[in-house]
Formats: structure tokens, sequence, C-alpha cells
């Protein structure tokens, strides 16, 4: 029998379930969109964006408090601080009308991407 | 307003332990499938239960309670009480646990989302405590979402067996209405390392998944799925849930 870490067949499980991550990292960047965050409004309110592509979605959040970017249908949800900005990558996406919205401000902070 | 409020919450907890503390290993029942996602600033109360009945050997059932905070959009961690029982006999608490999920990649970015799975298992019995990691897979095509787990687990302090265990979880939701979604869920064992597919067992099943929105930003989310065995040294049948009530 073995030990935790130190054998090689715990090594190199751990290695195999592991080892994707790795793989992982040499992908391409995809196209950049900004998305402003103002006064607890999404600017613009409606995205176009292309259809069957990885969008890198740059959430700009000028208004001092925090916001989340939340949509279900492109299942994500990212907290982004007052002043600051985060990626969030969506897609490929099927052409359609994926809604957004801000879950700190709902009432004022909806949005949608549309995929053509 | 929901009756489910983090006072409520907390009361279930602190009633849970004054119940006394023992032995057994059973709260594998309520156990449940992760995701390497996080949302930053995030407290969330959790129950998780499950039943297993097995042919030829004590059914089992389980519960889980957990609160977790979400620290930042990479980690969260969690404390976690585990409440198990067997053959119909009253039930224990069996086990205080840490549990840690780290996001190792950022959603959407790669090919795969990729996270890490971190839990130090307190044993409220003589035996020893364990260890358990692995790592947590996330691929959406389209409007499906699959999930993949691998876990080790090893126990760790005085009479510790020397194996390591290999577990695994899986669950496929499609995303739709969000107050209701179907899915598949499996979880099953692979041996242990040393040994890999001797006395491995697996289980699958439908799954349904949603969230509720409450008052103000709050959520509840739950999934729940009725597992059938697909060997012999699988339960039978099972059945479990995971109910999150999410606040910030």
């Amino acid at each position: 029998m073995s030990n935790f870490l130190s054998p090689r067949r715990d090594a190199l499980v751990l290695a195999l379930l592991l080892s994707s991550v790795a793989s992982l990292a040499s992908a391409a960047e995809p196209p950049e969109v900004r998305l402003v965050i103002r006064n607890h409004r999404f600017v613009p309110a409606e995205l176009v964006v292309p259809a069957n592509t990885k969008i890198k979605l740059m959430v700009v959040n000028e208004d001092p408090t925090p916001e989340e970017f939340e949509s279900h249908e492109l299942n994500r949800e990212k907290v982004v601080t007052g002043k600051g900005t985060i990626p969030v990558y969506v897609g490929p996406l099927k052409p359609g009308r994926y809604p957004f919205f801000g879950d700190f401000h709902s009432d004022t902070a909806q949005g949608a991407l549309i995929a053509k | 307003m929901s009756a489910i409020t983090p006072r409520f919450v907390a009361r279930v907890l602190f009633l849970a332990c004054l119940l006394p503390a023992s032995h057994a290993a059973f709260a594998g029942a309520a156990d449940a499938v992760y995701t390497p996602t996080v949302e930053q600033g995030e407290t969330e109360f959790e129950l998780r239960g499950g039943y297993r009945q097995f042919d030829g050997a004590p059914d089992e059932h389980a519960f889980v309670f957990d609160v977790g905070y979400g620290v930042t959009n990479r980690w969260r961690t969690e404390a976690v009480l585990e409440y198990a029982a067997e053959g119909g006999e009253p039930g224990k608490l069996e086990a205080l646990e840490w549990e840690n999920v780290f996001v190792l990649t950022e959603p959407g970015k790669h090919w795969m989302d990729v996270g890490l799975l971190a839990e130090y298992e307190h044993s409220f019995a003589s035996g020893p405590d364990e260890v358990k990691f692995g790592p947590l897979f996330q691929k959406q095509i389209g409007s499906t979402v699959a999930n993949l787990n691998f876990r080790l687990k090893r126990e760790v302090g005085s009479g510790a067996s020397t194996d390591t265990e290999l577990d695994y979880r899986w669950q496929l939701r499609w995303i739709g209405n969000e107050a209701l979604e179907w899915g598949v869920q499996g979880l099953g064992e692979l041996g242990t390392v040393d040994h890999l597919g001797e006395g491995d067992w697996h289980s699958a099943g439908p799954a349904l998944f949603g969230v509720k929105r409450l008052h103000g930003r709050d959520k509840l989310r739950y999934n729940a799925a009725v597992l059938a065995g697909l060997d012999q040294a699988a339960p039978d049948a099972a059945v479990r849930f995971q109910i999150e009530y999410e606040m910030y």
C-alpha cells in the first residue's frame, strides 16, 4: 500500500485528473465586446454579437457600487466591483436573444445579447 | 417571503449540534455534484439529503447542513455538518467538514472549465479523519451543461487506512425555464487507487434543477434526483436532494 502523494500510482492518478488544466491554457483570445454599467443600467442595453462565435464581454462598471452580471440563458453570474472591470466569456451562441441583468439593480439594469 | 430564513437555518444547525455524536460513514447518501463556479460575496445555507436502498444490506439515509461564503470570484469556503443513519436506527451526527471550491479557469474562456474541490472531514467517532480532493469539470455545449467531478479520499490520523479511494459524480442539465429544468445525474465509486475497478459501483437517473428568486436578491436553488443502481454493488435505488438558500 501507499502513502498519500508520494507513491507512483497516487501521483499518476492525480496527474491524469489535473493534467487537463494545463492543456486548457492555450486557447486564443476571442473577439472582445465592451459593455458599460452606468447609473445602474447597461449601455448599450442590447448588443449584437456574431453567432456561433465565442465572445469576451468586458463589463466595465462606471458606478461606484458593485453589480452582478447575471444571465440564466448564458449560464453566467459574476460580480463586478464598483469602478471595476471583469471579463465574461460567452458562447459560441446559436442565433437568438439572450437576456442578462444586473442582479443588484435588476429594476433598471436589463439588457440582452442578440446573436446574429 | 419564504419560511426558510437565515435565522431558521441557523436554528436548525444549532438543534442538529445538540444531537449525540457517534460512528458510521453513510453521508455519501447525501452527496452532491459540484460545479467550478463561485459567486463573490454570496452567503449560502444548504441542506442536502439522501436515501439509499440496498439488496441484502441495511438502508442508509443522510442529511448535510452547510454554510458557505464566496470569498472571491475564485474561492468559496464552507462549514459542513453531516448526519447519517443506517438500517432504521436513530441518526447520529457523523462529521464536521471544511470544504473549499477553487475556480481554476475563467468560466467559458477555455474548452472546459476546471475547478478544484478540497475537503477536510473531522469524524465525531474515535476513528480517523479524512482528506478529500479532486478536480471539477464543466463543459457547456449549446443549452446543455455537463459537469464531472472526481474525488480522491484518504484517511488521516490514528488508525487511518493506507488506501486512497476514488469516486466520481456527474450531471447533465438542459438550460430552459430556470424554475424547473431537466437533467440526469450519476455517481459511483471506482475502488482504491491501487486497485481501480475492484469494488466499484455506478448509479444514474433523472434529475430536476431549478431556481426560485425570492425577495430582494435572495434565491432558493434546488436539485433532486432518483438514481438506479447500474451493477450489483450499487444501491438498488437512491433518492437525493439539495436545497440552497443564497443571500448577499
